[in-house]
């Protein structure tokens, strides 16, 4: 067996490569601005080292590789799977195709006997796995760190002479040395408008829990040259992306992207080019790009292509003298094609509806159930963040007032809109017995259509107790109406009464009469008491009033409206505002006299106001002040005076100084 | 020169606003005034003092002359006027009169044209008001008033009175020629809008063919007029 074992420096290299990508930055996902588009799966660290994730709760993927050179077909490269905890994304990827090996000849020949050996040495790289976290702080800032495993291998095949007495031998030995170590990268970043995303990250930037080496073959080592990569992309139209990427080794990488909307998924093509320090000539390559992504699934296809002829056999001077600084696109890396499959696992469902306030209107006046089933009590602004127009049912509950949700008409918002929405309530009377104002708390919900909730908001409330009044005029009405019953029964008694006079009367006459007779009965009980001290406005029901044998002008007025009301006459409040904004209320009467008839209750007509009602017929109005206190006559001259001086000759009717709220 | 009395008048009358009082110069014949919110009449005399919130009724073959701060003003025979309308009202005031008419109507929206039923008892018999003066002719002695009021220089004011009176006396708006009159003053002062509703409002009144044919070629023209502003 004749050795010989010559180390020469080594001539040739023969390299199997089972996969390879690029520069330190080159993804592998391909010609993509990925960053800026929310749809795009990112499941790479190559162009992704802050971890940068848009996904909102799992996410699935893996990726396979075929070698043009060798056709060797990888089946898996990478597998990851990724997860959202609120601002938190954890994520965690197995590597098994990430690997650079090479077959040295040392062109050295051992005979023994008649077979003649070559001597070889056996380099591998590989990354094993990788591990990231990144923490969004707002919609247009994230941090986050990345962490890699990679382990080294050098092996070779030496002659060693084995010397004795009786025997003399040779015999080959593989000698190997390994290499872990895990690397560590930071970045972030910062999207200040819509349409622009800047990122900044590192490559090498630590080494950690380095172990063994490759002694005097050190220059084999995986080179671990510190590299800041700087990043930008930028969206010049709806559907066009920019990108670039450069590093400070003064490798760079530029592209851009043409996206389509295509089966209610997007289609997009990319194309970037490439350069590297570490290979010739000064653009290395180029890579294009197709991507499909439908609802949660994409499926990309991406070719690496280099511009030089990347043979299987190649001299090995290039790897002792540059080395080797990225085991997936570096000067041996081979023309490919990558395929990667990514499915987000969106357990969550996504949020299509962000409520992003609510105002609250008016605390909440119980009294006014009624006036809530018209008019909201709260306004909601609420964006649609999905591309489709959606049908948004709007809901709410406030504690100690609605036994159950309470549902608020639909309404449609268009893709990316942003809408007030008002807030229904309705108030029963089980719930709405309130002695005292209270704080409440409201919860405002959006669902889209057949969905669950998308978003809720809960603020607190004010809710006024069941005889506070919101000071309008207007809804003096619901304490009107509030006891029927009991003003009915009281007006009744008193007309019954009064039934022999009342048989006599003209019958056109009859309204007239009876308000007359139940005015001065209800008068003559009563005195002028004001409000209790209080920082809402107090009114007394009717049957409170009676009870109390008082009140001030909105609770006499409130509390003769019912008894007239509740036996069908009609009423209005006058409302008459004064600058000094002391208003004061009293009461029209609708005697049902047409105008020709007016000679039956007086001989001036300044003591009647003609209205048209509903059917378009004139009727005669008089006007009372409740306040008086003294008999008919002279409550119907005090009120007429009033009215004919401030709302007729001033024209407060026009200039709205004064208001008539009909009672309906 | 005579009308140049009658600018110097209308100048002198235009300054009453708002009056007070009213002293009483000349009377002849029957001259009643309702005093504030009174029901009853009673004879005014020559020297009496008026409020702005009394109505002057001037009977048959009668007049009185009222003064304030030197301007005069004489109501003829068969009128009545409330003194608060000797006044000039500005042509915003008189739209803003105009609107408060549709305003003290009770709004459509509200009650569903549904009328609440009253329980009638007793027959129609009698009243416990007392008639103490015939109003009859009252309606008819405002729009005389109102024309008086026009033809001082109070052309506004007298828009008013006609418009308030045709609703609470609803025989006077049957007159077509003080309908047409009062339209008139309407369309003078270039208040098409208003002209038109009135002439509308006149052409559902029962009128002749001649009648008529005058009201349609009014509205013609005023519509014209009205879209050439």
């Amino acid at each position: 067996m004749y050795l010989k074992n010559i180390f020469k420096i080594l001539l040739l290299l023969q390299i199997l490569t089972v996969v390879n990508y690029s520069q330190q930055s080159l993804d592998i996902y391909g010609g993509f601005a990925k960053l800026l588009r929310p749809k795009f799966r990112l499941n790479s660290f190559e162009g992704n080292a802050m971890n940068f994730n848009r996904t909102i709760d799992w996410e699935y993927g893996f990726s396979s590789a075929s070698i043009m050179a060798t056709q060797q077909a990888n089946e898996i490269q990478l597998a990851f799977l990724g997860k959202r905890i609120g601002a938190h994304y954890i994520y965690a990827r197995y590597t098994p195709g990430f690997q650079k090996s090479f077959t040295i000849n040392t062109d050295t020949l051992v005979t023994i006997s008649d077979s003649v050996n070559v001597l070889n040495s056996l380099l591998n790289y590989s990354e094993i796995l990788g591990l990231g976290y990144s923490y969004q702080f707002s919609n247009n800032l994230s941090i986050g760190a990345t962490f890699r495993y990679f382990e080294e291998e050098y092996s070779e095949e030496n002659v060693y002479f084995y010397f004795s007495d009786t025997l003399n031998s040779i015999i080959t030995k593989i000698d190997s040395w390994k290499k872990t170590h895990w690397r560590g990268d930071f970045g972030l970043t910062y999207q200040p408008i819509d349409n622009l995303l800047l990122s900044l990250s590192s490559a090498n930037l630590l080494i950690l829990n380095q172990k063994g080496e490759f002694e005097e073959n050190n220059n084999l080592e995986l080179k671990t040259d510190k590299v800041a990569i700087l990043g930008i992309e930028y969206q010049p139209l709806n559907n066009l992306f920019l990108h670039a990427v450069y590093e400070s080794t003064s490798s760079f990488l530029v592209g851009s992207d043409f996206k389509f909307d295509l089966f209610g998924g997007n289609l997009a093509f990319g194309f970037s080019l490439f350069h590297d320090k570490y290979q010739t000539p000064y653009i290395a390559g180029v890579q294009p790009s197709i991507s499909f992504a439908y609802k949660s699934i994409s499926i990309d296809v991406s070719a690496i292509l280099y511009s030089d002829e990347r043979n299987s056999v190649m001299d090995v001077q290039n790897l002792l003298t540059d080395g080797i600084h990225n085991i997936t696109n570096n000067q041996f890396s081979y023309n490919k094609i990558v395929a990667n499959f990514n499915l987000a696992l969106n357990f969550k469902r996504k949020q299509k509806l962000d409520l992003l306030d609510v105002e609250i209107l008016n605390p909440i006046y119980p009294i006014l159930s009624e006036e809530y089933l018209e008019n909201p009590f709260a306004v909601g602004k609420v964006v649609n963040l999905s591309n489709e127009d959606i049908v948004i049912k709007p809901s709410s509950y406030i504690s100690n007032i609605n036994g159950d949700v309470v549902s608020s008409p639909s309404l449609l918002i268009a893709p990316y809109d942003t809408i007030s929405v008002p807030f229904f309530t309705v108030i029963s009377r089980e719930f709405s017995h309130f002695d005292k104002r209270e704080i409440g708390q409201a919860y405002f919900y959006l669902t889209s259509i057949y969905d669950d909730n998308d978003d809720e908001l809960q603020k607190p409330i004010l809710i006024n107790g069941l005889n506070s009044w919101d000071s309008q005029v207007n809804n003096l009405r619901y304490f009107v109406k509030y006891d029927y019953n009991d003003a009915n029964k009281y007006s009744k008694d008193i007309l019954r009464n009064n039934r022999e006079m009342l048989s006599t009367i003209d019958e056109r006459l009859l309204v007239f009469i009876q308000t007359k007779i139940i005015f001065n009965y209800f008068i003559k009980k009563m005195q002028y008491v004001s409000d209790p001290r209080s920082s809402t406005e107090y009114v007394q029901f009717p049957s409170q009033t009676i009870e109390v044998a008082g009140g001030d002008c909105d609770d006499l007025s409130v509390a003769f409206s019912a008894l007239l009301e509740s036996i069908g006459i009609q009423t209005a409040f006058v409302d008459y505002k004064s600058e000094e904004k002391i208003s004061h209320v009293n009461l029209l009467v609708n005697t049902k006299l047409k105008p020709e008839e007016a000679e039956l209750i007086t001989q001036n007509d300044k003591k009647y106001f003609i209205r048209k009602n509903v059917a378009g017929t004139e009727e005669i109005w008089i006007p009372i002040e409740l306040t008086s206190l003294t008999n008919f006559n002279t409550a119907w001259e005090i009120a007429s005076s009033k009215f004919n001086s401030e709302a007729i000759d001033e024209l407060g009717l026009a200039k709205k100084k004064v208001v008539i709220y009909d009672i309906y | 020169m005579k009308n140049i009395k009658l600018v110097i008048l209308i100048f002198l009358l235009s300054s009453i606003l708002f009056a007070q009082e009213f002293k009483v110069n000349k009377i002849n014949g029957k001259v009643l005034v309702q005093k504030g919110l009174e029901d009853s009449y009673t004879p005014v005399k020559s020297g009496d003092i008026l409020n702005g919130d009394d109505l002057i009724i001037t009977e048959d073959k009668s007049f009185i002359q009222l003064e304030r701060e030197n301007n005069r003003f004489i109501l003829k025979a068969n009128s009545a006027l409330g003194l608060n309308h000797i006044r000039k009202v500005s042509v915003n005031d008189l739209l803003l009169a105009l609107a408060m008419e549709e305003i003290r109507n009770i709004p459509t929206n509200k009650q569903n044209g549904i009328e609440k039923n009253t329980a009638v008892y007793g027959e129609n018999i009698s009243t416990d008001v007392d008639s103490k003066l015939p109003i009859n002719k009252l309606g008819n002695m405002k729009i005389n008033g109102a024309k008086q009021l026009s033809e001082n220089g109070f052309h506004e004011s007298a828009i008013i009175v006609s418009k308030d009176t045709f609703r609470k006396y609803p025989s006077t708006k049957l007159n077509f020629d003080d309908r047409i009159y009062f339209a008139n003053l309407l369309e003078d002062l270039n208040l098409y809008n208003e002209t038109l509703d009135e002439y509308n409002s006149i052409s559902k009144l029962d009128l002749t063919k001649d009648q008529q044919t005058f009201v349609n070629n009014k509205i013609e023209k005023i519509s014209i007029k009205n879209l050439e502003n």
